[in-house]
């Protein structure tokens, strides 16, 4: 029974947040109890190892980042009352537009529409990912007797494909 | 002397942008260690901090004074990870070319950092050991995780631990002792051979 | 009179018996080295093979992986993920014609061209004679490792950037037991070991295929990959081709490939053990995730260093390239300022 008891305040025994009588009977306890000795010992072993592991450095460059981004954030803002009064001009402009000229630029939409379905190697891929371009180096350095395999496998497989 | 973090701030919000700086490079590693930790990916974590700072500086003007500077950068810090985490897609991770170093590797496969010149099997013993300890952390649920890491990183009282995460001290109390036993259920077998 | 012959018997003898030691027991000369070499890059197409294999990556974070390797004379190679947890059950069986690759976790199953297909012997054979002038090997001692004996090789590079490597090689089928490469400053990179072997184990290739679920896409074909030279590439594509006037110290230009609509140019150099690879195309934007830029007075380049080496991605006038490769980012940009 009060072995149970004291087990489960180990825990807060070794983070040094019992009171003092309680930190004494418990202290007392594992001093004779070779089990709660043991595990006091473990639990210790864990929060120091955990310390040494889970305390890490950012770059050494992280305030200049802060900074860059905090630039980018004001930046942002500042232009957001720009792109407002661009879209009140446009839409201005729209409806100032004769009928005639609105009929001419849905034209042209629908042509360019129609030219992207028939042709679409005129109008190159707006974008690609990086990753099939990786998955295309791996596969060349793969062929190499030499590589670092198995791994190079584990990154082709996951890479993620759209 | 030191100044002190009250005194940055009122320095602050009379427009001093170098006791900004002060703040940003007294707590940065503190607050780098914590996301890491929560956040397990190096990428996130940067992007993370940076967020946090960049939230702290808008939002420091409103800081009353109420509480402890540190008290509420914590939670600040711990809300964001949390957030970031709920808004992250659980999917596999990879190992991408374009991902930087050491972004998103602790997921896929378990890493510590390295540690020196040599490759004996001796350093590779205790680089699995450190891998044990990282994926069983990870395997925490996310509120014995918050509270064990701010414990364990920040040293913090279960009073000021009760503070950052809004709970009772009790509460603390049995959090933490249950993320142990699970870390001591998962670690014994490695503990005991180190 | 007869000491002279003695003498000159016993000079004889031992000169002979010196030979035979040094021949038959140590690979001290060059060519036997070169030979070793050469057995070894080759011999997984020569052994029925099992073993348990555990790679460490150290980039700067260590990886572990362990996978069960199983090689059948003359190009069957079968392997299997043991850890970590996310990639266990995964499968790659090549049986020298395609490449599936399997991963259970996602019951995914992906198609190749094979690696051990006859055409990449060619390949091969280059990356030795490349490995053979980049590298100074020297033997180093014999040994024995999971009670096999051992020749214990060590290749040192000609130039400052190239890695160091060890290698522990099977004295009778010439398998490389153990590698541990270390990066021009010294520091690990990669280190790999077996840690159970058997040779001449016999295996039913049925059994193995087994482990992959016989969907639709196990029969489907791999893409067809063909390698072309410098000239031919330059003839067949309907854009003029950029080559890169600088490469980094041991490279050489290995292959070019094309895609079917002969727009996309994918330059491979190696020096033996790596490659560097330069992609050409028309314009296009390239996503890329966490990249950092570099400034030089011509261009703009975007690049990212991950486990596997850095990737730069610039734009030219009208195209745009991507060059990844593992060597220090400062040579790749160096590289990349040379394309012409």
């Amino acid at each position: 029974m009060k072995c149970r008891w004291s087990k489960e305040n180990l825990s807060a025994y070794i983070d040094g947040e019992l009171n003092i009588i309680t930190g004494w009977i418990i202290k007392r306890h594992a001093k004779f109890c070779p089990e709660c000795q043991k595990e006091l010992n473990e639990l210790q072993k864990i929060s120091k190892l955990s310390k040494l592991l889970l305390i890490k450095e950012p770059e050494f460059d992280f305030y200049e980042q802060v900074r860059e981004k905090l630039q980018q954030v004001k930046i942002a803002q500042q232009e957001k009352p720009e792109i407002a009064a661009e879209r009140k001009s446009i839409e201005r402009m729209w409806t100032f537009l004769p009928q005639s000229g609105k009929a001419a630029l849905l034209v042209g939409v629908a042509a360019l529409l129609f030219f992207l379905v028939i042709y679409p190697q005129i109008f190159p891929a707006p974008s690609l990912s990086i990753e099939q371009f990786e998955e295309e180096y791996l596969r060349s350095r793969e062929t190499l007797p030499w590589v670092e395999s198995p791994a190079l496998s584990a990154t082709l497989m996951s890479a993620e494909r759209g | 002397m030191a100044n002190s973090d009250e005194s940055l701030i009122r320095r602050f919000k009379n427009g001093d942008e170098e006791s900004f700086k002060e703040l940003v490079k007294r707590y940065q590693a503190r607050i780098y260690s914590i996301v890491f930790a929560m956040m397990g990916d190096k990428n996130d974590a940067d992007d993370i901090c940076q967020e946090i700072f960049v939230k702290l500086y808008r939002s420091l003007y409103q800081f009353r004074g109420k509480s402890k500077f540190f008290t509420w950068l914590y939670r600040l810090t711990v809300n964001t990870c949390i957030n970031a985490q709920n808004g992250r897609k659980r999917k596999l991770q990879t190992i991408s070319l374009s991902h930087p170093v050491g972004e998103s590797e602790q997921s896929l496969v378990e890493f510590i950092e390295q540690d020196g010149e040599n490759c004996s099997i001796d350093i590779l013993k205790n680089k699995e050991l450190g891998m044990k300890i990282n994926s069983a952390i990870d395997c925490l649920s996310d509120d014995l995780k918050e509270v064990f890491i701010l414990r364990e990183i920040e040293d913090l009282s279960y009073r000021e631990l009760a503070k950052i995460l809004q709970c009772s001290e009790g509460t603390i109390k049995s959090r933490l002792f249950r993320a142990r036993d699970r870390l001591k259920e998962k670690l014994l077998p490695y503990i005991n051979n180190s | 009179m007869n000491l002279v012959k003695y003498l000159i018997a016993l000079f004889i003898f031992t000169f002979s018996f010196i030979l035979t030691f040094a021949t038959f027991t140590f690979p001290s000369r060059a060519e036997d080295s070169e030979h070793i070499m050469r057995s070894s890059f080759a011999t997984t197409f020569q052994i029925d093979f099992e073993g348990i294999k555990e790679v460490y990556i150290y980039r700067p974070q260590t990886f572990r992986f362990v996978t069960r390797v199983i090689y059948q004379k003359p190009d069957f190679v079968y392997t299997e993920y043991l850890e970590p947890d996310q990639l266990k059950g995964k499968i790659i069986i090549d049986d020298g014609k395609r490449r599936i690759e399997y991963l259970s976790v996602e019951d995914r199953t992906r198609i190749l061209p094979s690696f051990n297909h006859p055409q990449m012997e060619t390949l091969r054979e280059m990356a030795l004679k490349v490995v053979l002038s980049n590298f100074k090997i020297s033997f180093l001692s014999r040994e024995e490792m999971l009670g096999r004996e051992v020749y214990v090789f060590e290749l040192s590079p000609k130039n400052t950037i190239s890695p160091s490597l060890k290698l522990w090689i099977d004295k009778e089928t010439y398998l490389t037991l153990q590698r541990e490469t270390y990066g021009p400053g010294g520091e690990p990179v990669f280190f790999f070991r077996y840690i159970e072997v058997e040779f001449n184990k016999e295996f039913s290739r049925e059994k193995l295929y087994e482990k992959i679920p016989q969907t639709a896409q196990i029969k489907k074909e791999p893409p067809l990959v063909s390698y072309f030279t410098e000239k031919e590439i330059t003839e067949k594509l309907k854009f003029p081709v950029c080559f890169p006037t600088y490469l980094p110290p041991g490279y050489v230009f290995q292959a070019g490939e094309l895609t079917e609509e002969k727009r996309d140019v994918k330059l491979i150099y190696t020096n033996g053990l790596e490659v560097i690879v330069l992609f050409q195309r028309p314009r296009v934007n390239i996503m890329m995730r966490h990249h950092r830029w570099v400034r030089t007075d011509k261009m703009r380049i975007r690049y990212v260093t991950g486990p596997y080496g850095s990737t730069l991605v610039w734009d030219g006038e009208d195209k745009t390239f991507v060059l990844m490769g593992d060597v220090p980012v400062e040579e790749l940009i160096k590289v990349a300022q040379s394309v012409e």
